[in-house]
């Protein structure tokens, strides 16, 4: 196994690494661009992420602009947010409003009231502080204090109660700042909190929107609604008695244990139970999050490591032996864990069909995990091996057929499960791996982030070997299979190979294990080895060679890469297996990534060809689609890497490049396409349009259906510059509609790239017609278009002008000039001429034959 | 002071009669379009000591007690800088945020990849992660 070189980065416990490598990732993104980061409630952020602000604020040349409102501690700044005053960095206190301020704001508000008497009882009452103020306006409209009848507004000072400042009722108090401490909490939640009914609960919720101290977040959701100030909700939460307060946190827990999960589910649980007393429960959660960012850290700091990590940075139970009772129980889990991926899909997660799938999912785990501490679940392409064993059964085929497409596309070699998954990871796990779409670069990315935050279930990437998925020995209960009814089973190791399934010959063994010793001869060992070894034992050296070729500098070794590509040449055209040949084609791939940065085109011809022969054959669909991704990847490297890197050298393109790009046709063409859509650079962008004029001719529907495409105006001028010298007439139709796009230099592009395709077209049938004019002047005429004499007028006509004439010439057939002139172009240097000539001969020859016979 | 009955439960209004208002409703209207008054000074030392959109990092920590209106200030500036097309992401500290280190920095690094382009998240991990 080469599982030693890819074993990732251990996650770093110091939390001032994992600062740094957040930091590092932020300091990336806002090197190159200004951001602003607007901040409410900044004292209350956590310290490391306070560091890490005061520490990038101390660098120059990034563009993060920091914006952040902090309550003050008395007259003081919070001593959390003291690290940020730096030079870089600047306080601005918000002061009340004076009197004068307040007598302006009034006539705006109440312009026919006596801004004098109503400002100095408003001052009185707010302070001066504009929420405050306009709270007390809010509490005087709806105690009557304030009216507004015939277009006129009235104030009756008489009916001021300085008691009740805010307008809400001892009850409405104590709810909102109930509401306050489980913000975020569903409208349901809610009511459970209060325990009230929805009707009572809503008259709560109005009076607090009327009063100014809630909003509604939904227009068609009453009960979804937030507080327009986080300082209110600060306020309201501090009237509650601290026993209270207590009480509450556990209750909130409680609730948002047994409810649908928001993204913050597992910090908010922690905070509650950290404040109900419950640290040990909060910890467990804590552990996860911590263990959640600390996984992440080594993403960013190690070069290396790959977004889905190794079974070391998740500390995968060892695997245990799948026993017969062991079958129906994990079928049964598998089972329903599908099952609530597919309700995911389709419906949202706070829907009822998705809670009850997912409930029956924990269910059957854990009924599994009463007789086991973790499942591994993984796939060779084909089949489902559970803890490294394979499982045939009818039943489960079914189940397989989503995972396998799921993880197929986003290359993922294995799932594990361990005994403590909780409800929302499971719900969350299963939407991310549902919902996974591979071409979307943003989408993988991102659900790849979610899942970094489960620790209950873990990938394995599909470069990832280890010893949990490939040498467990199975033991089934001294059976190796077990008649179920219809569903017959068979339990077979993943690793079956050679003699004895599971053993390796000692000297293939050594030879995989340790990369150095794979020489030409040791590969030569391995080559006659392969040809006579079972298919599960092939599979797993194709495997492992995939990832050596991953992990290893070819160009030192020629003589053992010859070896290495004859092996792959010859596996790619014997291989008959076809998990075997899905792992040959990701070595093809990789050998041909090293091969593109060599520049070494003759040998990526050599694999590229059976390759491709390999997709004109009759293969199941995964496997097709494997190969189709690998071509379309090595396309995309072979465009953007080699040929943009060889056009750099300003050297002609050498021919076997040319042959690779032909071999590989629109494969090379749209990624070529596709980059000088992004490219901003002047100089990139016309070297990527030479490539396109050399290579996009007779595919010219990649660049037309790129015209069809919302771009840039620069894009379709550069598409009509290539278009004017490589189109056709059939193209002439979709330039011809952006002969009225708005920007005029696309406009003047495209009518001359449809002038000049027009022109020639008009030429050309000027020639053909000459054919049907059969005058000697005519005749005369074309016999000095194909071959002209040394001051010949229609010298230097074009080669498709030249063509033209034989065809014209075959309408002036008999003649005896026409016939040697016709013989003649059979040999001509151009090849269209030739062809051309050779047809009209053929014909011609034929025709006379068969006058002769009848 | 009387609170005009719901529209729902009335007749059909005669012609050439003036709609009743609701109080609320015009206090609504009224007060939404004073929301920043008298902040008009703090604006401008704040954008013009951020001096964007210049490569050069400064933070302004705006201080002010509960009812100042900061949530109302801050959400303001963000709304100025998305409208000068700036990359601005907006976030909001719990008292649960001090229990997980790095948990605002990673909330603004989420912010940040999602609003970028496919190419961009691409380019930005192309030294890590093998796409």
């Amino acid at each position: 196994m080469l599982g030693r070189l890819t074993a990732p980065a251990p996650p770093p416990d110091d939390t001032r690494e994992i600062s740094m490598g957040l930091s590092m990732l932020l300091l990336k993104i806002v090197r190159e661009s200004p951001m602003v980061a607007v901040i409410h409630s900044l004292h209350q952020a956590d310290e490391l992420s306070l560091a890490a602000f005061a520490a990038l604020q101390e660098m120059d040349e990034h563009g993060l602009h920091l914006v952040g409102g902090v309550d003050p501690e008395g007259d003081m700044l919070p001593e959390a947010v003291r690290c940020l005053l730096t030079e870089n960095s600047t306080v601005v206190e918000l002061p009340p409003l004076t009197r004068e301020q307040i007598a302006v704001y009034l006539q705006e508000v109440v312009p026919d009231l006596d801004s004098g008497v109503l400002g100095d009882a408003l001052y009185a009452e707010s302070g001066g502080y504009p929420l405050a103020i306009e709270m007390t306006l809010r509490t005087w409209a709806e105690s009557s204090v304030l009216d507004y009848r015939d277009d006129k507004w009235t104030f009756d000072t008489g009916i001021v109660s300085p008691d009740d400042e805010s307008g809400l009722n001892q009850l409405d108090r104590k709810r909102l700042g109930m509401a306050a401490v489980a913000c975020p909490l569903s409208f349901d939640l809610l009511c459970e909190l209060w325990h009230t009914m929805a009707d009572d609960a809503l008259a709560t919720i109005k009076r607090g929107c009327a009063l100014g101290f809630l909003q509604p977040i939904d227009e068609n959701d009453p009960g979804d609604i937030a507080f327009i100030d986080q300082e209110h909700a600060y306020i309201l939460f501090q009237e509650l008695p601290p026993d209270e307060r207590t009480n509450l946190h556990a209750q909130i827990s409680a609730l948002l244990e047994t409810a649908p999960h928001s993204d913050d589910y597992a910090l908010e649980l922690s905070y509650h139970l950290l404040q109900a007393g419950r640290r040990q429960q909060a910890e467990r959660y804590l552990r996860q999050l911590r263990l959640a960012v600390s996984t992440f850290v080594p993403i960013l700091i190690t070069p290396q490591a790959a977004v889905i990590g190794g079974s070391e940075s998740w500390n995968i139970p060892p695997a245990m032996p799948i026993m017969a009772d062991d079958l129906d129980p994990i079928v049964h889990a598998a089972l329903a864990v599908r099952l609530a991926g597919v309700q995911s899909r389709l419906y949202p997660s706070t829907s009822e069909m998705v809670r009850s799938a997912v409930r029956g999912a924990m269910i059957a785990l854990e009924a599994l995990f009463t007789r086991r501490q973790s499942l591994i679940i993984s796939f060779d392409g084909r089949n489902i091996a559970f803890d490294g064993q394979m499982i045939q059964r009818r039943d489960l085929s079914v189940a397989v057929k989503d995972y396998s497409q799921w993880m197929l596309e986003g290359n993922i070699r294995a799932i594990g499960i361990t005994s403590h998954v909780h409800e929302y990871e499971i719900s969350r796990f299963m939407y991310a791996l549902a919902t996974f779409e591979p071409k979307d670069a943003r989408t993988s990315m991102l659900d790849r982030f979610v899942l970094l935050n489960l620790v209950n279930i873990k990938l394995l990437s599909r470069s990832f070997q280890t010893d949990i998925l490939m040498t467990q020995a199975p033991v089934v209960s001294g059976s190796a299979s077990v008649e179920d009814g219809a569903n017959a089973v068979q339990a077979t190791p993943v690793t079956a190979g050679g003699e004895a399934p599971g053993e390796m010959p000692e000297h293939i063994s050594t030879m995989l294990t340790e990369p150095a010793m794979l020489d030409a001869e040791a590969l030569e060992v391995l080559h006659e080895f392969v040809r006579c070894t079972t298919p599960q034992m092939r599979q797993t050296i194709m495997s492992n060679l995939a990832q050596w070729l991953d992990m290893t500098d070819s160009r030192p070794n020629k003589q053992v890469m010859q070896k290495v590509d004859s092996l792959l040449e010859d596996r790619l055209e014997q291989e008959k297996d076809h998990s075997t040949l899905q792992e040959t084609v990701v070595a093809v791939e990789t050998r041909i990534f090293g091969l593109v940065e060599q520049r070494d085109w003759a040998e990526i011809s050599v694999l590229l060809e059976p390759l491709l022969t390999c997709l004109a054959e009759d293969h199941p669909e995964e496997l097709q689609h494997r190969i189709t991704v690998a071509l379309d990847r090595i396309g995309e490297r072979i465009a953007l890497h080699g040929l943009v890197e060889e056009q750099n050298g300003n050297q002609p393109l050498p021919l076997a490049a040319r042959k690779v790009t032909e071999l590989l046709g629109e494969r090379v063409v749209r990624p070529i396409v596709a980059s000088l859509k992004h490219s901003t650079a002047m100089e990139h962008r016309s070297l990527l349009m030479q490539l396109l004029r050399e290579f996009a001719g007779g595919r010219h529907q990649v660049l037309i259906d790129e015209l069809r495409t919302l771009n840039p105006w620069y894009v379709y001028r550069n598409l009509l510059q290539v278009l004017a010298e490589i189109g056709g007439e059939e193209d002439l139709d979709f330039i011809s509609e952006k002969i009225t796009y708005p920007d005029p230099r696309v406009r003047l592009e495209a009518v001359g790239a449809a002038a000049r395709i027009a022109r020639e077209r008009a030429e050309l049938n000027a020639w053909l017609g000459l054919g049907y004019y059969r005058q000697d002047e005519a005749r005369e005429v074309l016999l000095q278009v194909l071959h002209p004499s040394l001051f010949s007028p229609y010298r230097k006509k074009d080669e498709s002008i030249r063509a033209a004439t034989v065809t014209a010439l075959a309408q002036h057939l008999p003649h005896p000039q026409v016939e040697a002139a016709i013989k003649r172009a059979a040999t001509d240097r151009s090849q269209i001429v030739r062809q051309m000539a050779q047809r009209v001969w053929q014909q011609f020859q034929s025709e006379r034959k068969n006058k002769t016979t009848a | 002071m009387t609170v005009p009955p719901v529209k729902s439960d009335l007749a059909p209004e005669p012609e050439g009669f003036q709609p009743a208002i609701d109080l609320r409703e015009e206090l609504d209207h009224r007060l939404a379009t004073l929301g920043l008054f008298g902040r008009e000074g703090c604006i401008e030392q704040i954008l013009s000591y951020l001096h964007l959109p210049n490569l050069q990092p400064r933070t302004a920590i705006i201080v002010g007690p509960a009812q100042a209106g900061k949530t109302r200030l801050l959400t303001g500036l963000a709304n100025m800088f998305r409208g000068q097309r700036l990359k601005v992401v907006e976030a909001s500290c719990r008292p649960s945020d001090r229990q997980l280190p790095g948990a605002l920095l990673g909330a603004i690094i989420y912010q940040l990849l999602s609003s970028f382009t496919p190419k961009e998240v691409t380019e930005l991990f192309a030294p890590v992660v093998e796409t």
